[in-house]
């Protein structure tokens, strides 16, 4: 099993593509949407948010575009890329059978599975 | 959402947008932080809070991004150029024509070139294919008279003093008859010492060489033979060694074969004998022996050459050694061999380059024009975002590619032009046979191609993407752009091209009234209908004088038999090849100091032989059946020698007398020689080279002592009108009626010796005139390709020149005397560099001088008419021009 680092990051990456399935973001509106959809729980440092995004961009998952932000300046946004689309259905099939089995276990009385 | 993201093009740029994009959310969280009621300096503090540590965020994001970078950019690099490799495809697709043109020249030149670098790496610079080629060197010594050789005593004392030298040998060629094996053959070998094998430094390819055992005292009689004489003769027999040869007459043990690289002195390769010299011959001084030697390590040339030196001096002891100096001369003896060739296949080279040259600058000249005309497409990506090296990588890789096609074809070219030029150029050039396209031969192809499209790509692709984006545009269709400096730059292209035209046509004009001066040149022998062939009466079945004077009688006999009185033996003919030995002569009488004395070339003849030779007879008479052995003695002398001896025009019935030993009875005196005759100087030795001088003796009176070397060995001359199959059969069955075992061998007729001993001047000619027109037909299409580009850039101009009164033939004017600028320029820059080569040339001159001006004024003519030709088309247009048309546009 992956360490807590591990299961954050892969955490916050099913996070941010999921974040971009309603359009370009930039980093800023990445951490926005991640704030307020977890209630403010997950992203304790909103820094970290953007070594995932540059990781995701160099895997070629989401894809970079300059536009302009919402104060008018030039703002770096992303897009999620077809194969980040495709890795993301696949990421939230694994994340809720990965939850699935933590919860059942979680929820085991007795010391031998049955 | 504007413009599309571009790849940074450096890690600081990479650093620089990540920057930004922090800044960007620290700036947005805190405007939020302070919507929520915050002080803007708080809110600014908590933003960075939320946000965590900075430096770090940064480094990691910046350790992905670089990684990212770097083979982002290696996959660029691979899909940019398969982008521009396609898009080249297309473009030159489009334009077939001018594809096919620029390919054509390419393939041309390059194609050219590499046939000829073939050739002249075969001939010239391929050395001996033994180990350590550069130290197997020819030794001679050479006299006042620049004759050269090495005497008996010479190599005595060389052998056995000289330290310069791992190896030293001695080398003499010999002719034998091979019989045993059906038709006797005549064949050609070396007679050598024993260390020639270590010189050459090869081993046999089957059996042994020769060594120590077959040079002793008693030692069986044994040869070696060489590969070429391995397979003609004997099937490539694999039980070759051990069997036994007839070499005149003698019977020979094989004891091994040697490679083919053995065969160094061309074709006198068939065999080698081992011969040792006599000590009576210790004191010999007449110089007919050939040394070869192998450099020892750490040894220079010049140390051999000194060393050498040395002992010829101390051994010199005659007493006009101070008046008529001998040296030494020590050259590698690749040098040696090619040297006589050298100069031609080296001017065939250069004159080949030079072409390559003028097809370079021509292509990189319809290169610029095409430019020009994509200035616009040019100025169009660039406004797409592609910057001016990308400009500049495309246009290239669009040159490089024609280049590439065009040198691939002109391999092709090369090969084909290869065999044609060994089919044109004569068969003794020693190695011809060798030439092959070989791995040098490529690489160089490959090196030009290259040279070519840099010449040809960089700079036109330089200035066609250095466009001025706006002009470009705004002037849409009707180009414009390129600038002065570009049209400059074009006219140089065409001067120099035409400069190098006038140089080469220049030379080849040289050459061609070279060739017409020779076809004018008497011989002075007739080449019509005369047949030669020679044979040899080997010693052991014709050990004597007598016997040897009774088979040429009885051979002679036969010939007449088969085909008439017009047949006679010499021992020389003219063109054979051979210098002729000469021999001193006086006026009998006269004393007979070796300084006074005339050196003739010596021929001993059997009558009829002057008007067989077609000999052109000025004075008294030939040879008749009355000059035998025991009359008066008789010569014949030409007109070279009468004037030597200080005879003029009264030597018929004056007596000479000739210096050396065979003119002499046993007490010294020498014998009286009767002039019956003069004939007008033959040029036995070639149309180009001087006739020496030239003294005729009956064969039957001929010497005893001189029998072994002039007597044993003569041509059958026949001159029939029947055709020269029929009289050379003739003389084939004539030779074996009184003699089986006699090989008949080098059956020409003398018009095949003439053209022989033209052919290399011949190929030179002929090759060198088709450079010549090659080049004018680029230079041709050059300066169209230039004026009519230049007519198209001017058409506005003209429009304005009409408009404002001109007539259409003050236009042709104009642009006649635009292309007679560039011609006149050209002829000036040509003229000063075609004298220049000529001068390089004048060895090869004959009967006209390096600087002669109807062959310039020849050359400036044609090149003068060409460009005004080129020019007609343009002109014309211009002349057509429509002020309506080019105004309104």
């Amino acid at each position: 099993m992956a360490s807590d680092a591990d299961l954050l990051r892969s955490t916050l990456d099913l996070l941010v593509l999921k974040s971009l399935t309603w359009g370009p973001r930039h980093g800023y509106g990445v951490a926005e949407w991640v704030h307020q959809s977890t209630g403010g729980h997950l992203l304790i440092e909103e820094g970290t948010l953007y070594p995932a995004l540059h990781r995701l961009e160099a895997r070629g998952w989401i894809e970079p575009e300059w536009g302009v932000s919402e104060n008018n300046r030039r703002a770096k946004f992303y897009r999620l890329a077809p194969k980040g689309r495709s890795a993301l259905r696949a990421e939230v099939s694994t994340w809720e059978r990965y939850v699935a089995a933590v919860a059942r276990a979680l929820a085991q009385t007795t010391p031998v599975p049955a | 959402m504007g413009w599309r993201f571009r790849l940074p093009s450096s890690k600081r740029q990479l650093a620089r947008e990540l920057d930004e994009e922090m800044a960007l959310h620290l700036e947005l969280r805190a405007q939020a932080l302070a919507q929520r009621g915050l002080a803007p300096h708080a809110a600014r503090l908590e933003a960075e809070r939320l946000f965590g540590d900075v430096s770090t965020v940064r480094a990691d994001c910046l350790a992905i991004d670089e990684a990212h970078h770097t083979t982002r950019s290696r996959w660029n690099a691979v899909t940019d150029f398969v982008h521009d490799v396609r898009y080249a495809t297309r473009a030159l697709l489009r334009d077939r024509a001018f594809t096919l043109l620029v390919c054509g020249i390419f393939a041309l030149g390059i194609g050219a070139a590499t046939a000829l670098f073939s050739v002249y790496d075969a001939v010239v610079l391929r050395p001996l294919d033994v180990p350590a080629p550069g130290r197997v060197m020819w030794a001679t010594m050479v006299d006042a008279d620049d004759n050269d050789g090495v005497s008996p005593a010479l190599w005595f004392a060389w052998s056995e003093r000289a330290k310069s030298f791992s190896s030293l040998s001695r080398v003499r060629t010999t002719a034998t008859t091979l019989t045993g094996l059906g038709t006797p053959s005549r064949v050609e070998g070396l007679l050598v010492s024993e260390g020639f094998f270590s010189t050459l430094d090869l081993p046999a390819s089957r059996g042994r060489r020769l060594d120590a055992r077959d040079f002793a005292d008693g030692a069986a009689p044994v040869v070696v033979i060489g590969t070429s004489l391995w397979r003609q003769q004997f099937g490539s027999d694999p039980a070759i060694v051990g069997r036994s040869i007839t070499l005149d007459g003698e019977t020979r043990t094989v004891v091994g074969v040697l490679p083919p690289s053995a065969e160094v002195l061309g074709s006198a390769s068939a065999f080698w004998l081992p011969e040792r010299l006599s000590d009576g011959l210790r004191t010999n001084l007449t110089p007919f022996l050939s040394v070869v030697g192998r450099l020892r390590d750490g040894t220079t040339v010049a140390a051999a050459q000194a060393e050498l030196q040395a002992i010829l001096t101390a051994l010199d002891t005659r007493p006009d050694r101070a008046a008529r100096p001998v040296h030494v001369r020590v050259t590698p003896l690749v040098d040696y061999l090619t040297a006589p060739f050298r100069d031609r296949v080296l001017l065939l080279f250069v004159a080949v380059l030079c072409l390559l040259l003028i097809g370079a600058v021509n292509v990189a000249n319809l290169l610029m024009a095409r430019g020009a005309g994509r200035a616009r497409e040019m100025a169009l990506r660039a406004s797409l975002g592609a910057s001016r090296g990308r400009l500049v990588r495309q246009l290239f890789t669009e040159h490089v590619l024609l280049s590439m096609v065009g040198g691939l074809a002109g391999v092709g070219v090369g090969v084909w032009l290869m065999r044609g030029l060994v089919a044109v150029l004569p068969e003794d050039l020693p190695r011809v046979s060798r030439t092959q396209l070989s791995g040098t031969s490529v690489a160089v192809a490959v090196a030009l191609t290259m040279v070519a499209a840099l010449v040809a790509g960089l700079l036109p692709a330089w200035r066609t993407a250095a466009v001025d984006l706006r002009s470009a545009l705004q002037d849409g269709g009707r180009g414009a752009t390129a600038g002065a400096a570009h049209d400059r730059l074009r006219r140089a292209f065409v001067v120099a091209e035409m400069a190098m035209t006038v140089v080469l046509l220049v030379a080849a004009g040289l050459l061609l009234r070279s060739a017409r001066a020779l076809g004018g040149v008497a011989p002075g022998f007739a080449v019509d209908s005369v047949v030669t062939a020679r044979y040899a009466l080997p010693s052991p079945a014709y050990p004597g004088p007598a016997e040897v004077q009774g088979g040429h009688a009885r051979l002679l006999a036969a010939a007449r038999e088969q085909l008439g009185e017009r047949v006679a033996l010499s021992s020389k003919i003219p063109l054979d090849g051979n210098s002729g030995g000469g021999s001193g002569f006086v006026v009998y009488g006269n004393a007979t100091g070796r300084q006074d004395d005339v050196n003739a070339a010596l021929r001993l003849t059997t009558p009829g032989y002057v008007e067989t030779m077609g000999l052109a007879l000025t004075r008294g008479r030939d040879f008749t059946a009355a000059d035998g052995a025991s009359a008066a003695r008789v010569v014949i002398i030409s007109e070279g020698l009468a004037r030597r001896l200080g005879l003029g025009d009264d030597a018929l019935g004056r007596f000479i007398a000739g210096t050396s030993s065979p003119f002499r009875d046993s007490t010294g005196t020498p014998y009286p020689w009767r002039i019956v005759g003069v004939v007008r100087d033959p040029r036995d030795w070639g149309l180009r080279n001087d006739p020496q001088p030239q003294l005729f003796m009956p064969l039957a009176q001929t010497p005893a002592e001189m029998w072994e070397w002039s007597g044993r060995e003569v041509h059958l001359v026949a001159r029939s009108s029947q055709p020269v199959a029929v009289v050379r059969s003739s003389l084939a069955a004539a030779v074996n009626r009184v003699d089986p075992t006699l090989a008949l061998y080098d059956v020409q007729t003398m018009q095949q010796r003439l053209t022989a001993s033209l052919a290399l001047e011949r190929a030179n000619t002929i090759l060198l005139g088709a450079l010549g027109v090659a080049a004018l037909v680029l230079a041709l299409t050059g300066l169209y390709g230039v004026v009519s580009y230049g007519v198209q850039q001017r058409g506005a101009e003209f429009g304005v020149r009409l408009a404002l009164g001109a007539t259409p033939r003050d236009l042709v004017l104009l642009v006649a005397r635009w292309s007679g600028r560039l011609a006149a320029a050209g002829l000036a820059v040509g003229i000063p560099l075609a004298l220049a080569a000529s001068w390089t040339l004048r060895g090869l001159l004959f009967g006209v001088g390096s600087a002669d001006v109807i062959t310039l004024a020849a050359a400036s003519l044609l090149v003068a008419l060409v460009a005004g030709a080129s020019a007609l088309i343009p002109a014309r247009r211009a002349a057509r021009t429509s002020p309506n048309s080019v105004l309104r546009a």
